[in-house]
């Protein structure tokens, strides 16, 4: 046998779990707040933002921290931002006005009471229509926004230093959530709360068959580096959001050696609900772990939660909730108070290393002394590092040989032996059996695809191999697509990816005759032939033209130039680009060298909105054309998949707040950890901790006389809007609430009074000016600005909002495109419109 | 006639990605961050220098590809402004020509053929986004879309700072039968393009997606995305993931005659060696025969399938590695050695018996004391 001359080793055991304990500040605990927190290493303490006062909270408990900040008041505070500069004790709160502009506030940290050095207004980000929705600090003079635009509906991601402001090239469809950003090795990661393009589904009622939208969402991530923003990232997408399967409110943080990021999660389905904050980990911001949930000993807010580590301590936090958990490796450093040497304690030990490497352990467990450990139990998730090497020189030379996790912990006693068996593997284990996917997880590389429509059947179809027809007869001939319908509309989808967000699609093709009525392009986001984007050259016009399909009726988006192609059939090559919500058309004599001829950025939506406001945002590529065919008496049948005439969207999707978290245990669970809940039962009553009721509501408002009230509503959470038909013209509206119309009757104001203050989450308001009118010339939610002075406040957010606020008031204003006064220009109320109203919240309210 | 279209094109935003990248999709989803990964291309500085100002005389080819899969991985920290470079891919150096892609003196993005000094355009674009400097990646692979229609393309990509500049696809007549070399080239005013941390990863086929199923554990997914390709991969002793294909490598340790090293068992078997291999590749395919095993087990012909295997030459050493694997596997011994801290699995070693690759190293502890066996198996290069 081989004998070492002198070597040693040991064993230390870590906990790898995260014990967030809450610390009582005397604080009640809010939903909905906003706030920041930050680490304040120098001082040992973090720093919290919240209504207008800076708190800071040391790592251990009653240590010496600097005093409370003042800030002066600020009508908004949506969304604050804190940095931190440790190598000059300056701390950073970033602060918007009015959804406009974003301050800097300087305060130089000490203990005691820190100086104010100067506030320094940055750039204005915004242009016309456009609000800041969100914006997120990195660096002391960089910053990270989301910009919407009330008009086009979409979101901007761009970034300011002191003077500048670089806009990105992603306008994004959908409304962001939340939004947070941190810079991270020589990067910054960008995080937000949003939807994704759905998948479409079809379900039956009666006798008509529906085709709908699962709505899509979840976490998302950028990296910008280089002043340059990348494709885009999913970190947590979920297929189906609802109430009870939702990702929001994110929270981003550098953690020791990793990004951390949390966000507020819903799973499971009713009445078994299960809500959590989630806890997500990446070196790159490119790569995350799977959410697991985090564990927290009481129940948290919804207002999302953001980990902070200074050194040793880790802390949960929101605007007033401090949780504080020894630093685990989940955060990337382990605290020396999570570690214990148990190498004097060892009997036994064996270590094998191969592809999946395993180590067996006995400790000596002499009168019970790891009986009810504070660390070696069997409630924590615990790391062995085996550290093996040789003294030289009365020098211990010692590397780290291997981390494994304890799988089981086995107590042996027997008279004569008191011994813990202890099994652990290495972190293989975690892909082979410990994380296991939730849902149906995919992470696609780039797609590419090409067609030569090459047949080698000589039946004219066998160059359909990536072509599904649509409508219209369609072959391959000469290595060709062509289609076979005389003068008829055809359309064929390429079936290389049939759920293409972003992407790109060129073709060549070549008309038949100089009818001047022939076209032929390229569709995209299609799902079906009545429903899709199409960049389509006519000869009609002699213009490429951008329309979007839905239920079959075209509207005309963009058109280029003329392009004088109308006097021969000559081969010509188009192109197009969607990049989210901005598609360019480009076109080509040769294949070669390419013309930009359309460039257009689509509307994108603020709310999950009802028929007729969808985005088509994913789809099939393919090709649309009409020619003609002398062939095409004699040809097969023309095919044609059914009408969808209707636009196929039926919206009803009950989204309200997630199931309050509950602080009962179910009683078959003792050890339950009350972060996990299951909801048993649809009301939800007294169940949240701090004692508030919980309540949807719904204010009525019908024109004739006054807002009804505010009723409870919805205990079930199922949320629908109540519909009211408008009464007679230009009536102001007094009681609880008002309704009145400005000179320039593209304005609507919508003033409503609780009588005292709640807590509100969100408000949504919309309206349909005449029942004769398309659902297009409402005014949708996207259309409210803030605006509102002491208490009064608006979110017009339903809930994709900043958070919520306590207000006594709401105070709306909403404007409508369109010449004020001018023809087909609705005065808001005209006469047998609709209004919708409803304000979810919390709260005591009698109405 | 009605109608028709031609030469269809379609591409997505996606994000390249690699057997790495699939190591690094599904280790970050089980929490683990730390990767190991070897490349067969590592350079920090790589210099393209100009002699010809404005012109695309000048070019360097960095390295010969057996496979046409290829990210190239590189950073550009110079102002590209008024000036281009390209990426020289599937370079023949018997014909002196190639395909580059990249972008021009006036911004824009292109794809061309290269004969090593005039770039002909076979696609130009101007980008909405300028092409910056910073990190890029840099995509070619030959693949076919039909499974009835030998349509052979040459796929192109380049990124920006994670952000897609344009995809080009090329349809050739035949696929690439030589081992093509990729480089650079520069046209500018300057005196040279310099391009850092360059890297290719050794796992660099494309896999075009990774997925889970519910309740699946992420093996499972990246199993699915291995296929049948020969890697290997374990934790090390950081809790970092380690994933490589084999290749030469260089010995660890070597156990001299002093050390107390005791060879407990050997095992040979030799049930599963092939002498001759025919590897059948996607569209091509190469034999090897070797010499020693014909001696030692006569003439034994097993005939092998990878799809993966795109080229000629891929096909040739694959074949080759098909019978190192074999050989290394038919040899197992068990040691009994001093303890070596530093020793990882899958090091080689060098004892008085021969070069070993450790498969398994078992260690008992006791106070003051650590045995060490280990069970090796035979290194197989150079002479497999």
């Amino acid at each position: 046998m081989a004998q070492t001359d002198a070597p040693d080793w040991s064993v230390i055991a870590h906990r790898l779990n995260l014990d967030f304990v809450l610390r009582n500040t005397g604080d009640t605990q809010l939903d909905f707040a906003e706030w920041d927190a930050i680490a304040i290493p120098d001082f040992d303490c973090v720093a919290v933002y919240y209504a207008n006062v800076i708190k800071f909270h040391p790592t251990v408990d009653g240590g010496t921290v600097p005093n409370n900040i003042s800030v002066p008041t600020t009508t908004s505070v949506a969304n604050p931002s804190l940095f931190y500069d440790e190598s000059t004790s300056k701390l950073y709160l970033f602060r918007d006005s009015a959804g406009l502009t974003v301050n800097r506030r300087e305060y130089t940290v000490t203990l005691g009471d820190s100086t104010f050095v100067e506030e320094v207004a940055l750039p204005d980000p915004t242009g016309t229509n456009e609000v800041i929705s969100a914006y997120s600090a990195v660096s002391d003079d960089r910053i990270h926004y989301a910009i919407f635009n009330v008009v086009t509906k979409l979101t901007n991601l761009r970034v300011s230093d002191l003077s500048d402001v670089t806009n990105s090239d992603i306008w994004y469809q959908y409304p962001i959530q939340s939004f947070e950003a941190c810079e991270y090795n020589n990067s910054d990661v960008i995080v937000v709360a949003t939807q994704t393009p759905g998948m479409v589904s079809t379900k039956a009622e009666l006798d008509q068959t529906y085709r709908y939208i699962e709505h899509s969402g979840g976490v998302l991530s950028w990296v910008y580096s280089n002043g340059q923003w990348s494709n885009h990232y999913e970190v947590d997408v979920v297929d189906n959001i609802s109430e009870t399967m939702i990702r929001r409110n994110v929270r981003l943080s550098v953690t020791h050696d990793r990004l951390t990021l949390t966000c507020f999660a819903a799973t499971g389905e009713l009445p078994y609900a299960i809500s959590s904050y989630r806890h997500y980990h990446s070196k790159d911001g490119k790569h995350w772990s799977i959410g697991r949930i985090l564990s927290l000993d009481e129940p948290p807010t919804y207002s999302g939660l953001k980990i902070v580590a200074v050194d040793d301590i880790a802390f949960a936090l929101d605007a007033v909730s401090i949780y504080v958990s020894d630093c685990t490796m989940e955060l990337g450093y382990s605290s020396p108070n999570v570690q214990l040497d148990i190498s004097d304690d060892i009997a036994s030990y064996s270590y094998s290393q191969n592809n999946a490497s395993s180590a067996s352990i006995t400790i000596e467990n002499q009168d019970g002394a790891y009986d009810g450990h504070e660390l070696i139990n069997i409630n924590n998730q615990i790391l062995l590092y085996h550290y093996a090497g040789y003294w030289v020189d009365e020098e211990l030379l010692m590397v780290l040989i291997g981390i494994t996790e304890v799988d089981t912990l086995e107590f042996v006693y027997e008279a004569d032996s008191q011994v813990i068996n202890v099994v652990s593997r290495d972190f293989l284990a975690w892909m082979t059996d410990k994380y296991t996917s939730e849902n149906s997880e995919y992470w696609e590389g780039q797609l590419v695809g090409a067609d030569d429509y090459k047949d080698n059947t000589t039946t004219r179809y066998g160059g359909l191999r990536h072509s599904a027809t649509q409508a219209g007869t369609w072959h391959t001939a000469e290595n060709k697509l062509e289609l076979r319908s005389n003068n008829k509309e055809g359309i064929s989808f390429n079936t290389h990816n049939p759920y293409i967000w972003n992407g790109s699609y060129q073709s060549e093709f070549e008309l038949s005759a100089l009818s001047g009525t022939e076209y032929a392009g390229l569709v995209f986001r299609a799902l079906d032939k009545d429903n899709l984007w199409h960049a389509t050259y006519f000869q009609s016009t002699d213009t490429i033209q951008l329309r979007q399909r839905k239920g079959g009726t075209d509207t005309l988006k963009a058109s280029s130039p003329t392009l004088s192609w109308n006097a021969d059939t000559n081969v010509h090559y188009l192109r197009v680009v969607f990049y989210y919500a901005h598609i360019t058309v480009y076109y080509s004599g040769d294949g070669i060298t390419w013309t930009e001829a359309i460039d257009y950025y689509a509307n994108g939506i603020h709310d999950i909105e009802t028929v007729g406001n969808l985005l088509l945002d994913k789809g099939y590529v393919g090709q649309i054309a009409s020619g003609y065919d002398p062939q095409a008496e004699w040809s097969t049948p023309e095919f044609n998949s059914p009408d969808f005439d209707f636009s196929p969207f039926d919206f009803n999707l009950p989204i309200s707040l997630p199931m309050p978290l509950s602080s009962d245990p179910p009683p078959e669970e003792e050890e339950y950890v009350p972060a996990i809940v299951f909801a048993t039962a649809p009301e939800r009553e007294d169940s949240k901790p701090s004692g508030v009721k919980v309540r949807h509501w719904s204010v009525t408002y019908d024109f004739s006389n006054s807002i009804v009230g505010l009723t409870d509503k919805n205990y079930d959470g199922q949320v629908a809007f109540d519909k009211f038909t408008m009464g007679a013209e230009n009536q102001a509206q007094f009681v609880n609430g008002r309704m009145q119309v400005t000179a320039d009757d593209r304005d609507l104001t919508v003033w409503i009074d609780f009588g005292s203050e709640q807590r509100i989450d969100d408000i949504k308001v919309q309206f349909q000016l005449y029942p004769n009118h398309t659902w297009t010339q409402y005014v949708s939610p996207a259309g409210f600005t803030t605006h509102g002075a002491g208490s009064s406040i608006i979110t017009s957010d339903i809930f994709l909002g900043t958070g919520s606020v306590y207000a006594d008031r709401a105070y709306i204003q909403g404007r409508r495109s369109g010449h004020p006064g001018g023809a087909g220009s609705p005065s808001p109320l005209g006469s047998g419109g609709y209004l919708y109203i409803q304000i979810w919240g919390y709260g005591d309210f009698n109405p | 006639m009605g109608v028709k279209f031609d030469n269809s094109i379609v591409h997505d935003f996606g994000h390249p990605q690699t057997l790495e990248e699939a190591f690094r999709v599904y280790g970050s989803w089980a929490n683990i961050h730390d990767y190991l990964f070897d490349n067969d291309i590592e350079e920090d500085i790589f210099e393209v220098s100009q002699s010809v100002e404005d012109s695309w005389s000048n070019y360097e080819i960095i390295a010969t590809k057996t496979s046409t899969d290829v990210l190239l991985e590189f950073d550009i920290d110079q102002d590209l402004t008024g000036d281009g470079f390209g990426v020289i891919s599937a370079w023949d150096a018997d014909e002196d020509t190639g395909y580059i892609a990249g972008v021009d003196a006036s911004g824009d993005v292109f794809l061309g053929t290269y004969n090593g000094s005039t770039v002909t355009n076979i696609w130009k674009r101007t980008p909405t986004v300028p092409v910056a400097s910073g990190h890029f990646q840099f995509t070619m692979s030959q693949r076919t879309f039909s499974s009835d229609n030998a349509d052979i393309w040459l796929v192109f990509g380049l990124w920006c700072n994670n952000a897609l500049v344009d995809s080009w696809l090329v349809q050739l007549d035949e696929p690439i039968q030589y081992a093509p070399s990729i480089g650079f080239a520069y046209y500018g005013a300057d005196t040279e393009l310099t391009v850092t941390n360059l890297r290719m990863p050794q796992l660099t086929q494309f896999v075009e997606w990774n997925s889970l199923d519910p309740g699946e554990p992420t093996i499972g997914g990246l199993q699915r995305s291995i296929e049948g390709r020969y890697l290997k991969f374990h934790i090390r002793h950081n809790g970092g993931l380690r994933a490589w294909k084999s290749k030469p490598i260089s010995s660890t340790r070597t156990f001299s005659d002093l050390d107390d090293v005791y060879v407990r068992g050997r095992s040979y078997d030799k049930r599963q060696l092939y002498s001759h291999v025919r590897l059948l590749g996607a569209y091509t395919q190469a034999e090897y025969v070797s010499g020693r095993l014909v001696k030692e087990v006569g003439h034994r012909f097993t005939e092998v399938n990878n799809p993966y295997v795109m080229t000629k030459d891929d096909c040739y050493q694959e074949a080759k590695d098909h019978i190192r694997r074999m050989s290394e596997q038919a040899l197992v011994e068990e040691i009994i050695s001093p303890f070596t801290p530093l020793i990882e699995i899958e090091d080689r070693i060098t004892t008085s018996d021969g070069e070993r690759i450790v498969t398994t190293r078992s260690l008992q502890f006791q106070p003051g004391h650590v045995e060490q066996q280990l069970s090796a198996r035979k290194y197989g290069y150079p002479d497999a």
